[in-house]
């Protein structure tokens, strides 16, 4: 069915301020709906695009914030992101094949790991008789729906480290292999979307195996606000995280081995939830050129905990939150401020639990934060150079103390980065 | 026996191994379990042993008997040697025709590895002290030594037992497999227990073999998986052994080939 | 609907309250040793017997059938110290494992009680309820139990030489002492027969299990009672990183690799061969020290033998299976160099380029400061209360 002219002209609407907002907020009103929504040409044609951030960081020693110890992520040490390193790269390809129909690659890299596939995904359309609502369907690698703040928070958006609360939630972005159906309606005055959508579950945290994952997704939005909420239904079987003293930085998941060879295996249930503010002040009736964001989410979990060393029943409540302004000062300026807390109420009980808390280093536990401000320079359409300064406070690594020592409490660090965020793209045919 | 000679603690035997050395017996028990008793028409029926005693132990399927043939005399020591001997198998089989037997030399898995010193858990006559192969956890199947000072090697040692033997400590138990079981299958498909008795032949157990000196590894055949020594004692036991060490410790046909037992008459 | 001016605002002090909400925790309940009996049944009360261990220690493992007591622990500690043991009369199991050397004896191998030499040395006894296996290198010895019919019953080579003819004389000594039959029955409470090597075994094993060693200068560190020197804390980056390699096989709580306790799932056993022997370049060990190879026959295992805790090192020379290494600073040396190379005589060889020798061994990469360092954090590792402590002393010395 073709587009009527209202129709079209949402949709040309839409990038004009996507292309605007992206550049600024990176995680502003302009995502409101799935990530998938908006990455296709208006018209049929092919848009390639590419995209790299490159952060020079100094901080007085390693981050505690990316192995976030305490927590039951998958045990890898996290990147050391002092020094100069490419933060993110993608190419990207969004090719419209026709009103209906469409189709998306995007290929990434992320510092010194080999290129992997983000997306891929083709997605059907179908508008509504009425002209101001539409269906969408995707299939494929893609992002969940979470809503703006949410899906965009840590992937190119203004701050240069991914927010702890997505980090705890989902161990970073979170990209899955699954069927999504979305429905939206805009009516000029009023945003509404729903999502569902049914996935693999094998990215974190999900585990080696398991039933599919069902996700839903709900958004409203009025003027300037925006409101996100997202519920996500895990059961990971056998998800394994590193025990080993000295697991080094890894994006995969490590195996969960008949041998329980350095890994505890997690089987149980988990659920993810968020919750997302956006007040975009530019779009209030004061037209004040600030927007606030507060992102909330939750992972909760239940069931089995198991190492060689032990096997525990295991009960977490991780809770995490950030809290961010953005205010354009000035043409081509921005400067902002985050605010984020991730904490959690976990129990383990059960035969060898002591070894197994202090190994998975669910016993070193403390409750991380960061605070950051952030001043950024678009010198162009193209290229934004941003200054940070900030402070995080997370528990302290291992490494200094042998096997199953607990760690000292947390430490606190200081850093401070320069950042390089440049995008392009090229369109074929449409506009 | 040596050759057609009944030999004891005491004895002194000429002609062994490949030199044919002169030594006297230092040792001489083994294990026997298992053993069946075949009819007429070719099926294998379990021997019940007697009540359990100092000599002989049953525990559900499994049975073992003490033969010792060494009584602590002569160049038999005292503090290993015992003066007491038992050179009898004896049980019953349902009524039949019975025209031959088989039997295993050596203790059966399910008893092999337990803890000697504790009576609690272990009954004679697995609890003496000189047939327990510490080193491997379980029982030396069979131990005979010959020794004569003269020789390069004063003694030379034959002890079967089960090697590469694994514990697994997280259940605590003390051996959970052993890569090489080394138990002897012996069969007499006619043998009338009336007439006819079975002698242990130390002669071809020893043939190829330079029993005076010890080329490697421990003095003697210790079932060890690549000593030299051990390669004409394994063939004359009809055991899979390979100077690799990768020998199965299988007995190879049954047994067939073995040369240690053989049925003579009473 | 939050009017618009005020939005701003409401987010602003959802900031302020940032700080205030979220501390969490982490709650630990640890039941392992508490296990109720197989086929069900009541939880399981260990006698009354309470095990005070050190911060991040595991619960050891005891076997079912020889629950831990304190009489026991007592009567087996009466035991471990008692020369009546030993088929002459001249040796107890401390003649070879001495409390202030962490239970071993400062020997590079260990003499039986009627002069045999053992091929390896005596092992240090601290935390040993925790090794996998037991002695330098046994795939199938498991528990203490079982271990202790090698150097009680053993004949070759004899070491507390008790066999078959003087067994029940050697029981007699003990059982009709007046100092023991009151002890048998509190450690062995209704014991339908008479006390016999079974019961002295568990004893023994029992007061073996309380030997806990874990308040190290180290281990306070790790709590935060104490603080290393700057060496001791480089040496122990050192021992932590992968220049030194340590970790790797001295990396447990107890400073190996081959640990066992009450909720173990799955227990690793590896043995190691560090390129000590390479007799005359064939991959040979001397004879009857080829480590694991004497039991699976597999040319791959000459010279494989267990990576030992290194709790209390300083105090346990000279090192390795045959005491060969003699001091701290030589071992160093000799990682160092990735092997020994002996240069004459009938062991001449150059272990270094041993078959089968710990790829790890290779990449060891120290200067004369990092050894240095390293000793310096080793030391660290030395229980000065284990060693001192009333509970495991010899109770026959209180009365001379």
């Amino acid at each position: 069915m073709t587009p009527s002219h209202g129709v079209t002209t949402q949709v040309h609407r839409w990038p004009h301020a996507l292309l605007v907002a992206a550049l600024w907020t990176g995680a502003g009103a302009a995502h409101a709906h799935g990530e998938a929504d908006d990455a296709l040409p208006p018209e049929p044609g092919l848009r390639l695009s590419a995209a790299a951030a490159v952060t020079w960081l100094d901080a007085s020693k390693e981050l505690p914030s990316q192995r976030l110890r305490g927590f039951l992520l998958q045990g890898d040490s996290g990147t050391d992101r002092q020094g100069l390193a490419l933060e993110h790269a993608t190419l990207g390809a969004a090719w419209r094949i026709n009103d209906m129909l469409g189709a998306e690659l995007t290929v990434g890299k992320h510092g010194s790991d080999p290129a992997h596939v983000e997306s891929a995904w083709v997605q059907a359309r179908h508008d509504s008789a009425s002209g101001d609502a539409w269906w969408l369907l995707t299939a494929g690698r893609h992002r969940p729906a979470l809503g703006a703040a949410m899906g965009q928070g840590g992937h190119f958006d203004r701050f240069a480290l991914m927010p702890l609360a997505k980090q705890m939630a989902t161990h970073g972005d979170w990209m899955d292999d699954g069927l999504q159906l979305g429905w939206r309606q805009d009516t000029g005055q009023r945003r509404l979307s729903a999502d569902v959508g049914l996935w693999r579950g094998r990215v974190f945290p999900g585990g080696d195996s398991g039933p599919a994952v069902p996700t839903v997704h709900l958004g409203w939005g009025q003027g300037p606000w925006q409101l996100d909420g997202f519920a996500a239904w895990l059961k990971p079987e056998r998800r394994g995280s590193s025990v080993s003293a000295n697991a080094g930085h890894s994006h995969t998941a490590p195996e969960c081995n008949a041998a329980l060879k350095d890994v505890a295996c997690f089987t149980g249930r988990s659920t993810l939830a968020g919750a997302s503010v956006v007040w975009a002040g530019a779009q209030s009736p004061m037209a004040w050129p600030v927007t606030l964001t507060a992102s909330g989410w939750l992972r909760d979990e239940k069931g089995s905990l198991e190492s060689a060393n032990g096997l525990g029943q295991y009960r977490a409540q991780n809770r995490g939150l950030w809290l961010q302004a953005l205010w354009d000062v000035a043409p081509q300026w921005q400067t902002g401020v985050r605010l984020e807390r991730a904490w959690t109420t976990q129990s383990l009980s059960g035969p060898g639990a002591t070894l197994l808390a202090s190994e998975s280093g669910l016993s070193a536990y403390q409750p991380a934060s960061r605070q950051t401000l952030v001043l950024a320079w678009q010198f162009n359409p193209r290229v934004t150079l941003s200054a940070e300064l900030g402070r995080e406070r997370a528990a302290a690594p291992p490494g200094t103390a042998a096997g199953a020592a607990v760690g000292t409490g947390s430490t606190s660090v200081n850093f401070a980065a320069l950042r390089l965020v440049a995008r392009t793209d090229w369109l074929s045919g449409g506009k | 026996m040596a050759g057609n000679t009944a030999i004891g603690c005491g004895s002194t035997v000429t002609g062994l191994g490949s030199t044919a050395a002169t030594g006297n017996v230092k040792d001489f028990r083994f294990y026997i379990s298992q053993v069946k008793m075949i009819r007429a028409d070719g099926v294998e029926v379990p021997l019940t042993l007697s009540a359990n005693d100092s000599w002989n132990y049953t525990a559900g399927a499994d049975s073992v008997t003490l033969v010792d043939l060494e009584n602590a005399s002569g160049d038999c020591p005292t503090a290993t040697g015992t003066t007491g001997t038992n050179a009898v198998v004896k049980g019953t089989v349902p009524a039949g025709t019975y025209t031959g037997v088989k039997m295993t030399m050596g203790v059966p898995f399910s008893m092999n590895h337990t803890d000697w010193a504790n009576p609690t858990t272990t009954k004679a006559p697995l609890d003496i002290q000189a047939m327990a192969w510490n080193w491997q956890g379980g029982r030396k199947f069979a131990k005979i030594e010959v020794t004569n000072p003269a020789w390069t090697s004063p003694t030379f040692n034959f002890h079967l037992g089960s090697t590469g033997c694994i514990g697994n400590p997280a259940t605590g138990t003390q051996v959970s497999s052993c890569s090489a079981p080394n138990r002897m299958d012996v069969k007499f498909a006619t043998f009338d227990p009336a007439t006819q008795k079975i002698a242990v032949d130390i002669k071809p157990l020893l043939d190829g073999t330079d029993v005076t000196i010890n080329q490697a590894a421990a003095t003697g055949c210790m079932s060890g998986g690549t000593d030299p020594e051990c390669l004409n004692v394994f063939k004359a036991l009809a055991i899979d052994w390979k100077a690799d060490g990768t020998g199965t410790g299988l007995p190879i046909n049954g047994g067939a080939a073995q040369t240690l037992f053989r049925a003579i008459a009473k | 609907m939050i009017p618009r001016q005020l939005a701003p605002w409401v987010l602003a002090a959802a900031a302020a309250a940032l700080t205030g909400c979220g501390g969490g925790g982490t709650t630990v309940t640890d039941t392992a040793g508490v296990t109720p009996p197989p086929g069900g049944g009541a939880t399981f009360t260990p006698g009354n017997w309470t095990w005070e261990l050190p911060s991040g220690f595991a619960v050891p493992k005891v076997p079912e059938g020889n629950p831990m007591s304190t009489a026991k622990v007592d009567l087996g500690r009466f035991l471990f110290y008692d020369k009546r043991l030993s088929g002459n009369g001249t040796q107890s199991c401390a003649s070879c494992h001495h409390q202030d050397k962490a239970f071993t004896d400062g020997k590079a191998v260990a003499i039986g009680s009627t002069g045999d030499m053992h091929p390896r040395a005596a092992q240090p006894l601290m935390n040993v309820a925790y090794n996998a296996t037991l002695t330098w290198v046994n795939p199938s010895l498991v528990t203490l139990e079982k271990q202790m019919e090698v150097p009680l019953f053993g004949d070759n080579p004899v070491e507390m030489g008790v066999n078959d003819s003087n067994k029940a004389d050697v029981l007699r000594r003990i059982t009709t002492d007046p100092v023991y039959p009151a002890k048998f029955a509190a450690a062995f409470p209704g014991l339908g027969e008479p006390v016999g090597w079974g019961q002295v075994i568990q004893a023994i094993s029992a007061f073996q299990r309380s030997l806990i060693s874990g308040n190290s200068k180290y281990d306070q560190y790790t709590q935060g009672k104490a603080t290393l020197t700057p060496a001791e804390s480089r040496g122990l980056a050192l021992f932590m990183g992968e220049k030194a390699e340590c970790f790797h096989c001295h990396g447990s709580f107890n400073f190996n690799d081959h640990v066992v306790h009450a909720a173990s799932r799955v227990v690793e056993t590896p043995f190691h061969n560090t390129g000590l022997y390479n007799i005359g370049g064939t991959g040979n060990f001397p004879e009857g020290n080829q480590g694991l190879f004497e039991f699976t026959a597999k040319a791959t295992d000459r010279g494989l033998f267990r990576a030992a805790s290194l709790r209390n090192i300083e105090l346990t020379a000279p090192y390795m299976h045959d005491g060969s290494i003699a001091t701290l600073e030589a071992v160093l040396d000799f990682y160092a160099a990735g092997g020994r190379n002996i240069t004459s005589g009938p062991r001449a060889g150059d272990g270094r380029k041993h078959p089968n020798k710990s790829d790890l061994i290779t990449l060891i990469d120290l200067n004369a400061q990092e050894k240095a360092d390293i000793v310096a954090f080793l030391k660290t590792l030395t229980d000065h209360d284990f060693i001192t402590n009333p509970k495991f002393a010899d109770p026959f010395a209180a009365a001379k």
